[in-house]
């Protein structure tokens, strides 16, 4: 677990994936350019505090599923 | 029909004056029984440059010939250069310069002969203000094809070819020039040129330039004002800026804080608070940049919305028109 301190690990392309939404469905609803959401899926972007609650809103689960500091176990692990 | 309602809006309307080029009121076009234009209204000052934008289909290029005199509108007020186009005369013709999607004729002429020959049409239109034509060696010049003077038109490559049209439509000095999607196919610095030539008609001969584009860059770096077409009415008409500016709501910041680039979104108009706050409370933060939609977001935001709008509001709408058509049937 030697992580890099600020790193914030996501789950946003599996949730997007999961639910069938586009990138662009995604930016549109966030209000953030398309290439923005490329950026934070790929963890090269930290979200204000602000908008990770609004990304965690927009999929309707709690913030902790969707961001953590630890890496998300892969599915079958 | 009712001069009451007439009268009160010459009264409310700016006094015919000299700087007003283009004057459209209301214009409507049907096509059997489609409305292609359901009320366009907008007017050009003098020495402006306004582009036209708009899906495929919108009205864009069934307006543009309405003002050009070779279509006749259905209904509504129009003055090109203070005359009714409808009724326009050969002087009031040479005052106006046209220059279509593509014309590919006259390929055997040269191109000093062809610009010459079509200079002495306008000889009788010179005016004390205005002299006509355009001495066509320095047209030549304006339009960059000089070293192509003396070449036949068929082998000008695609961006001279279309620097000619462009030339072929000022070489009466027009007042006011219609061009329709004048860079299609153009490379970069071509594209660049062709900016340079519109912005010197405008500054330099005071000429008003209506023209007609896909391209929203395009739009941004040569209008002074933008009109936005949709579904045969205006649904925005203002500077890039104004445009970007009223009709989003949004914006996004970027910094760098700790290594790390971070981002937010602004959901309300103005990002300057968050930004504030964020520089009070993060002395470390930097690079920082605040990224509002561009035009295109825009533009497509405002077509999108005008399409929602109406799925959302079809069947009202739709139990309207009925209501309507009765109305005006009976």
């Amino acid at each position: 677990m030697a992580e890099q301190a600020d790193v914030v690990h996501n789950r946003i392309a599996m949730l997007r994936a999961e639910r069938g939404i586009s990138r662009r469905e995604l930016a549109e609803a966030l209000g953030v350019h398309y290439q923005t959401v490329g950026y934070l899926e790929r963890g090269e972007y930290s979200p204000s505090l602000h908008l990770a609650l609004r990304i965690a809103e927009y999929f309707d689960v709690a913030v902790e599923v969707v961001f953590s500091t630890t890496p998300f176990k892969r599915l079958g692990e | 029909m009712n001069s009451t309602e007439d009268a009160t809006r010459l009264e409310s309307a700016p006094p015919p004056s000299g700087d007003v080029a283009l004057d459209v009121r209301d214009l409507r076009m049907r096509y059997g029984t489609k409305d292609v234009l359901t009320g366009v209204s907008f007017t050009a000052h003098r020495g402006e440059v306004l582009a036209l934008l708009g899906p495929n289909g919108a009205g864009k290029t069934t307006t543009i010939e309405i003002l050009e005199g070779f279509r006749m509108r259905s209904a509504g007020e129009v003055s090109v250069l203070g005359e009714d186009p409808a009724h326009g005369n050969e002087a009031w013709r040479a005052r106006l310069g046209v220059v279509l999607q593509s014309w590919r004729d006259h390929g055997r002429w040269r191109v000093r002969e062809l610009l010459g020959y079509l200079a002495r049409f306008y000889v009788p239109f010179a005016t004390a203000d205005v002299s006509r034509p355009w001495d066509v060696d320095e047209l030549i010049k304006v339009v960059g094809l000089t070293e192509q003077a003396n070449s036949k038109v068929q082998t000008l490559s695609g961006g001279q070819r279309r620097r000619l049209d462009v030339a072929i439509g000022i070489v009466g000095r027009p007042e006011l020039v219609f061009l329709d999607e004048p860079t299609a196919g153009f490379d970069p610095h071509a594209r660049r040129e062709f900016h340079d030539l519109v912005h010197r008609l405008a500054d330099f001969e005071n000429t008003t330039v209506l023209l007609t584009t896909h391209d929203l860059d395009e739009a941004e770096k040569l209008a002074d004002r933008i009109l936005v077409l949709d579904e045969g009415t205006i649904v925005a008409n203002g500077s890039a800026e104004q445009l970007a500016r009223e009709l989003t709501t949004q914006a996004e910041v970027r910094w760098t804080s700790d290594g790390r680039r971070h981002v937010h979104a602004v959901v309300e108009q103005d990002p300057t608070s968050f930004v504030r706050e964020l520089l009070e409370g993060d002395p470390g933060a930097t690079e920082l940049e605040v990224k509002r939609a561009s035009l295109e977001d825009t533009y497509m935001t405002l077509v999108h919305r005008a399409e929602t709008d109406q799925t959302t509001t079809d069947r009202a709408e739709r139990l309207d028109r009925t209501g309507q058509t009765e109305e005006v049937q009976s």
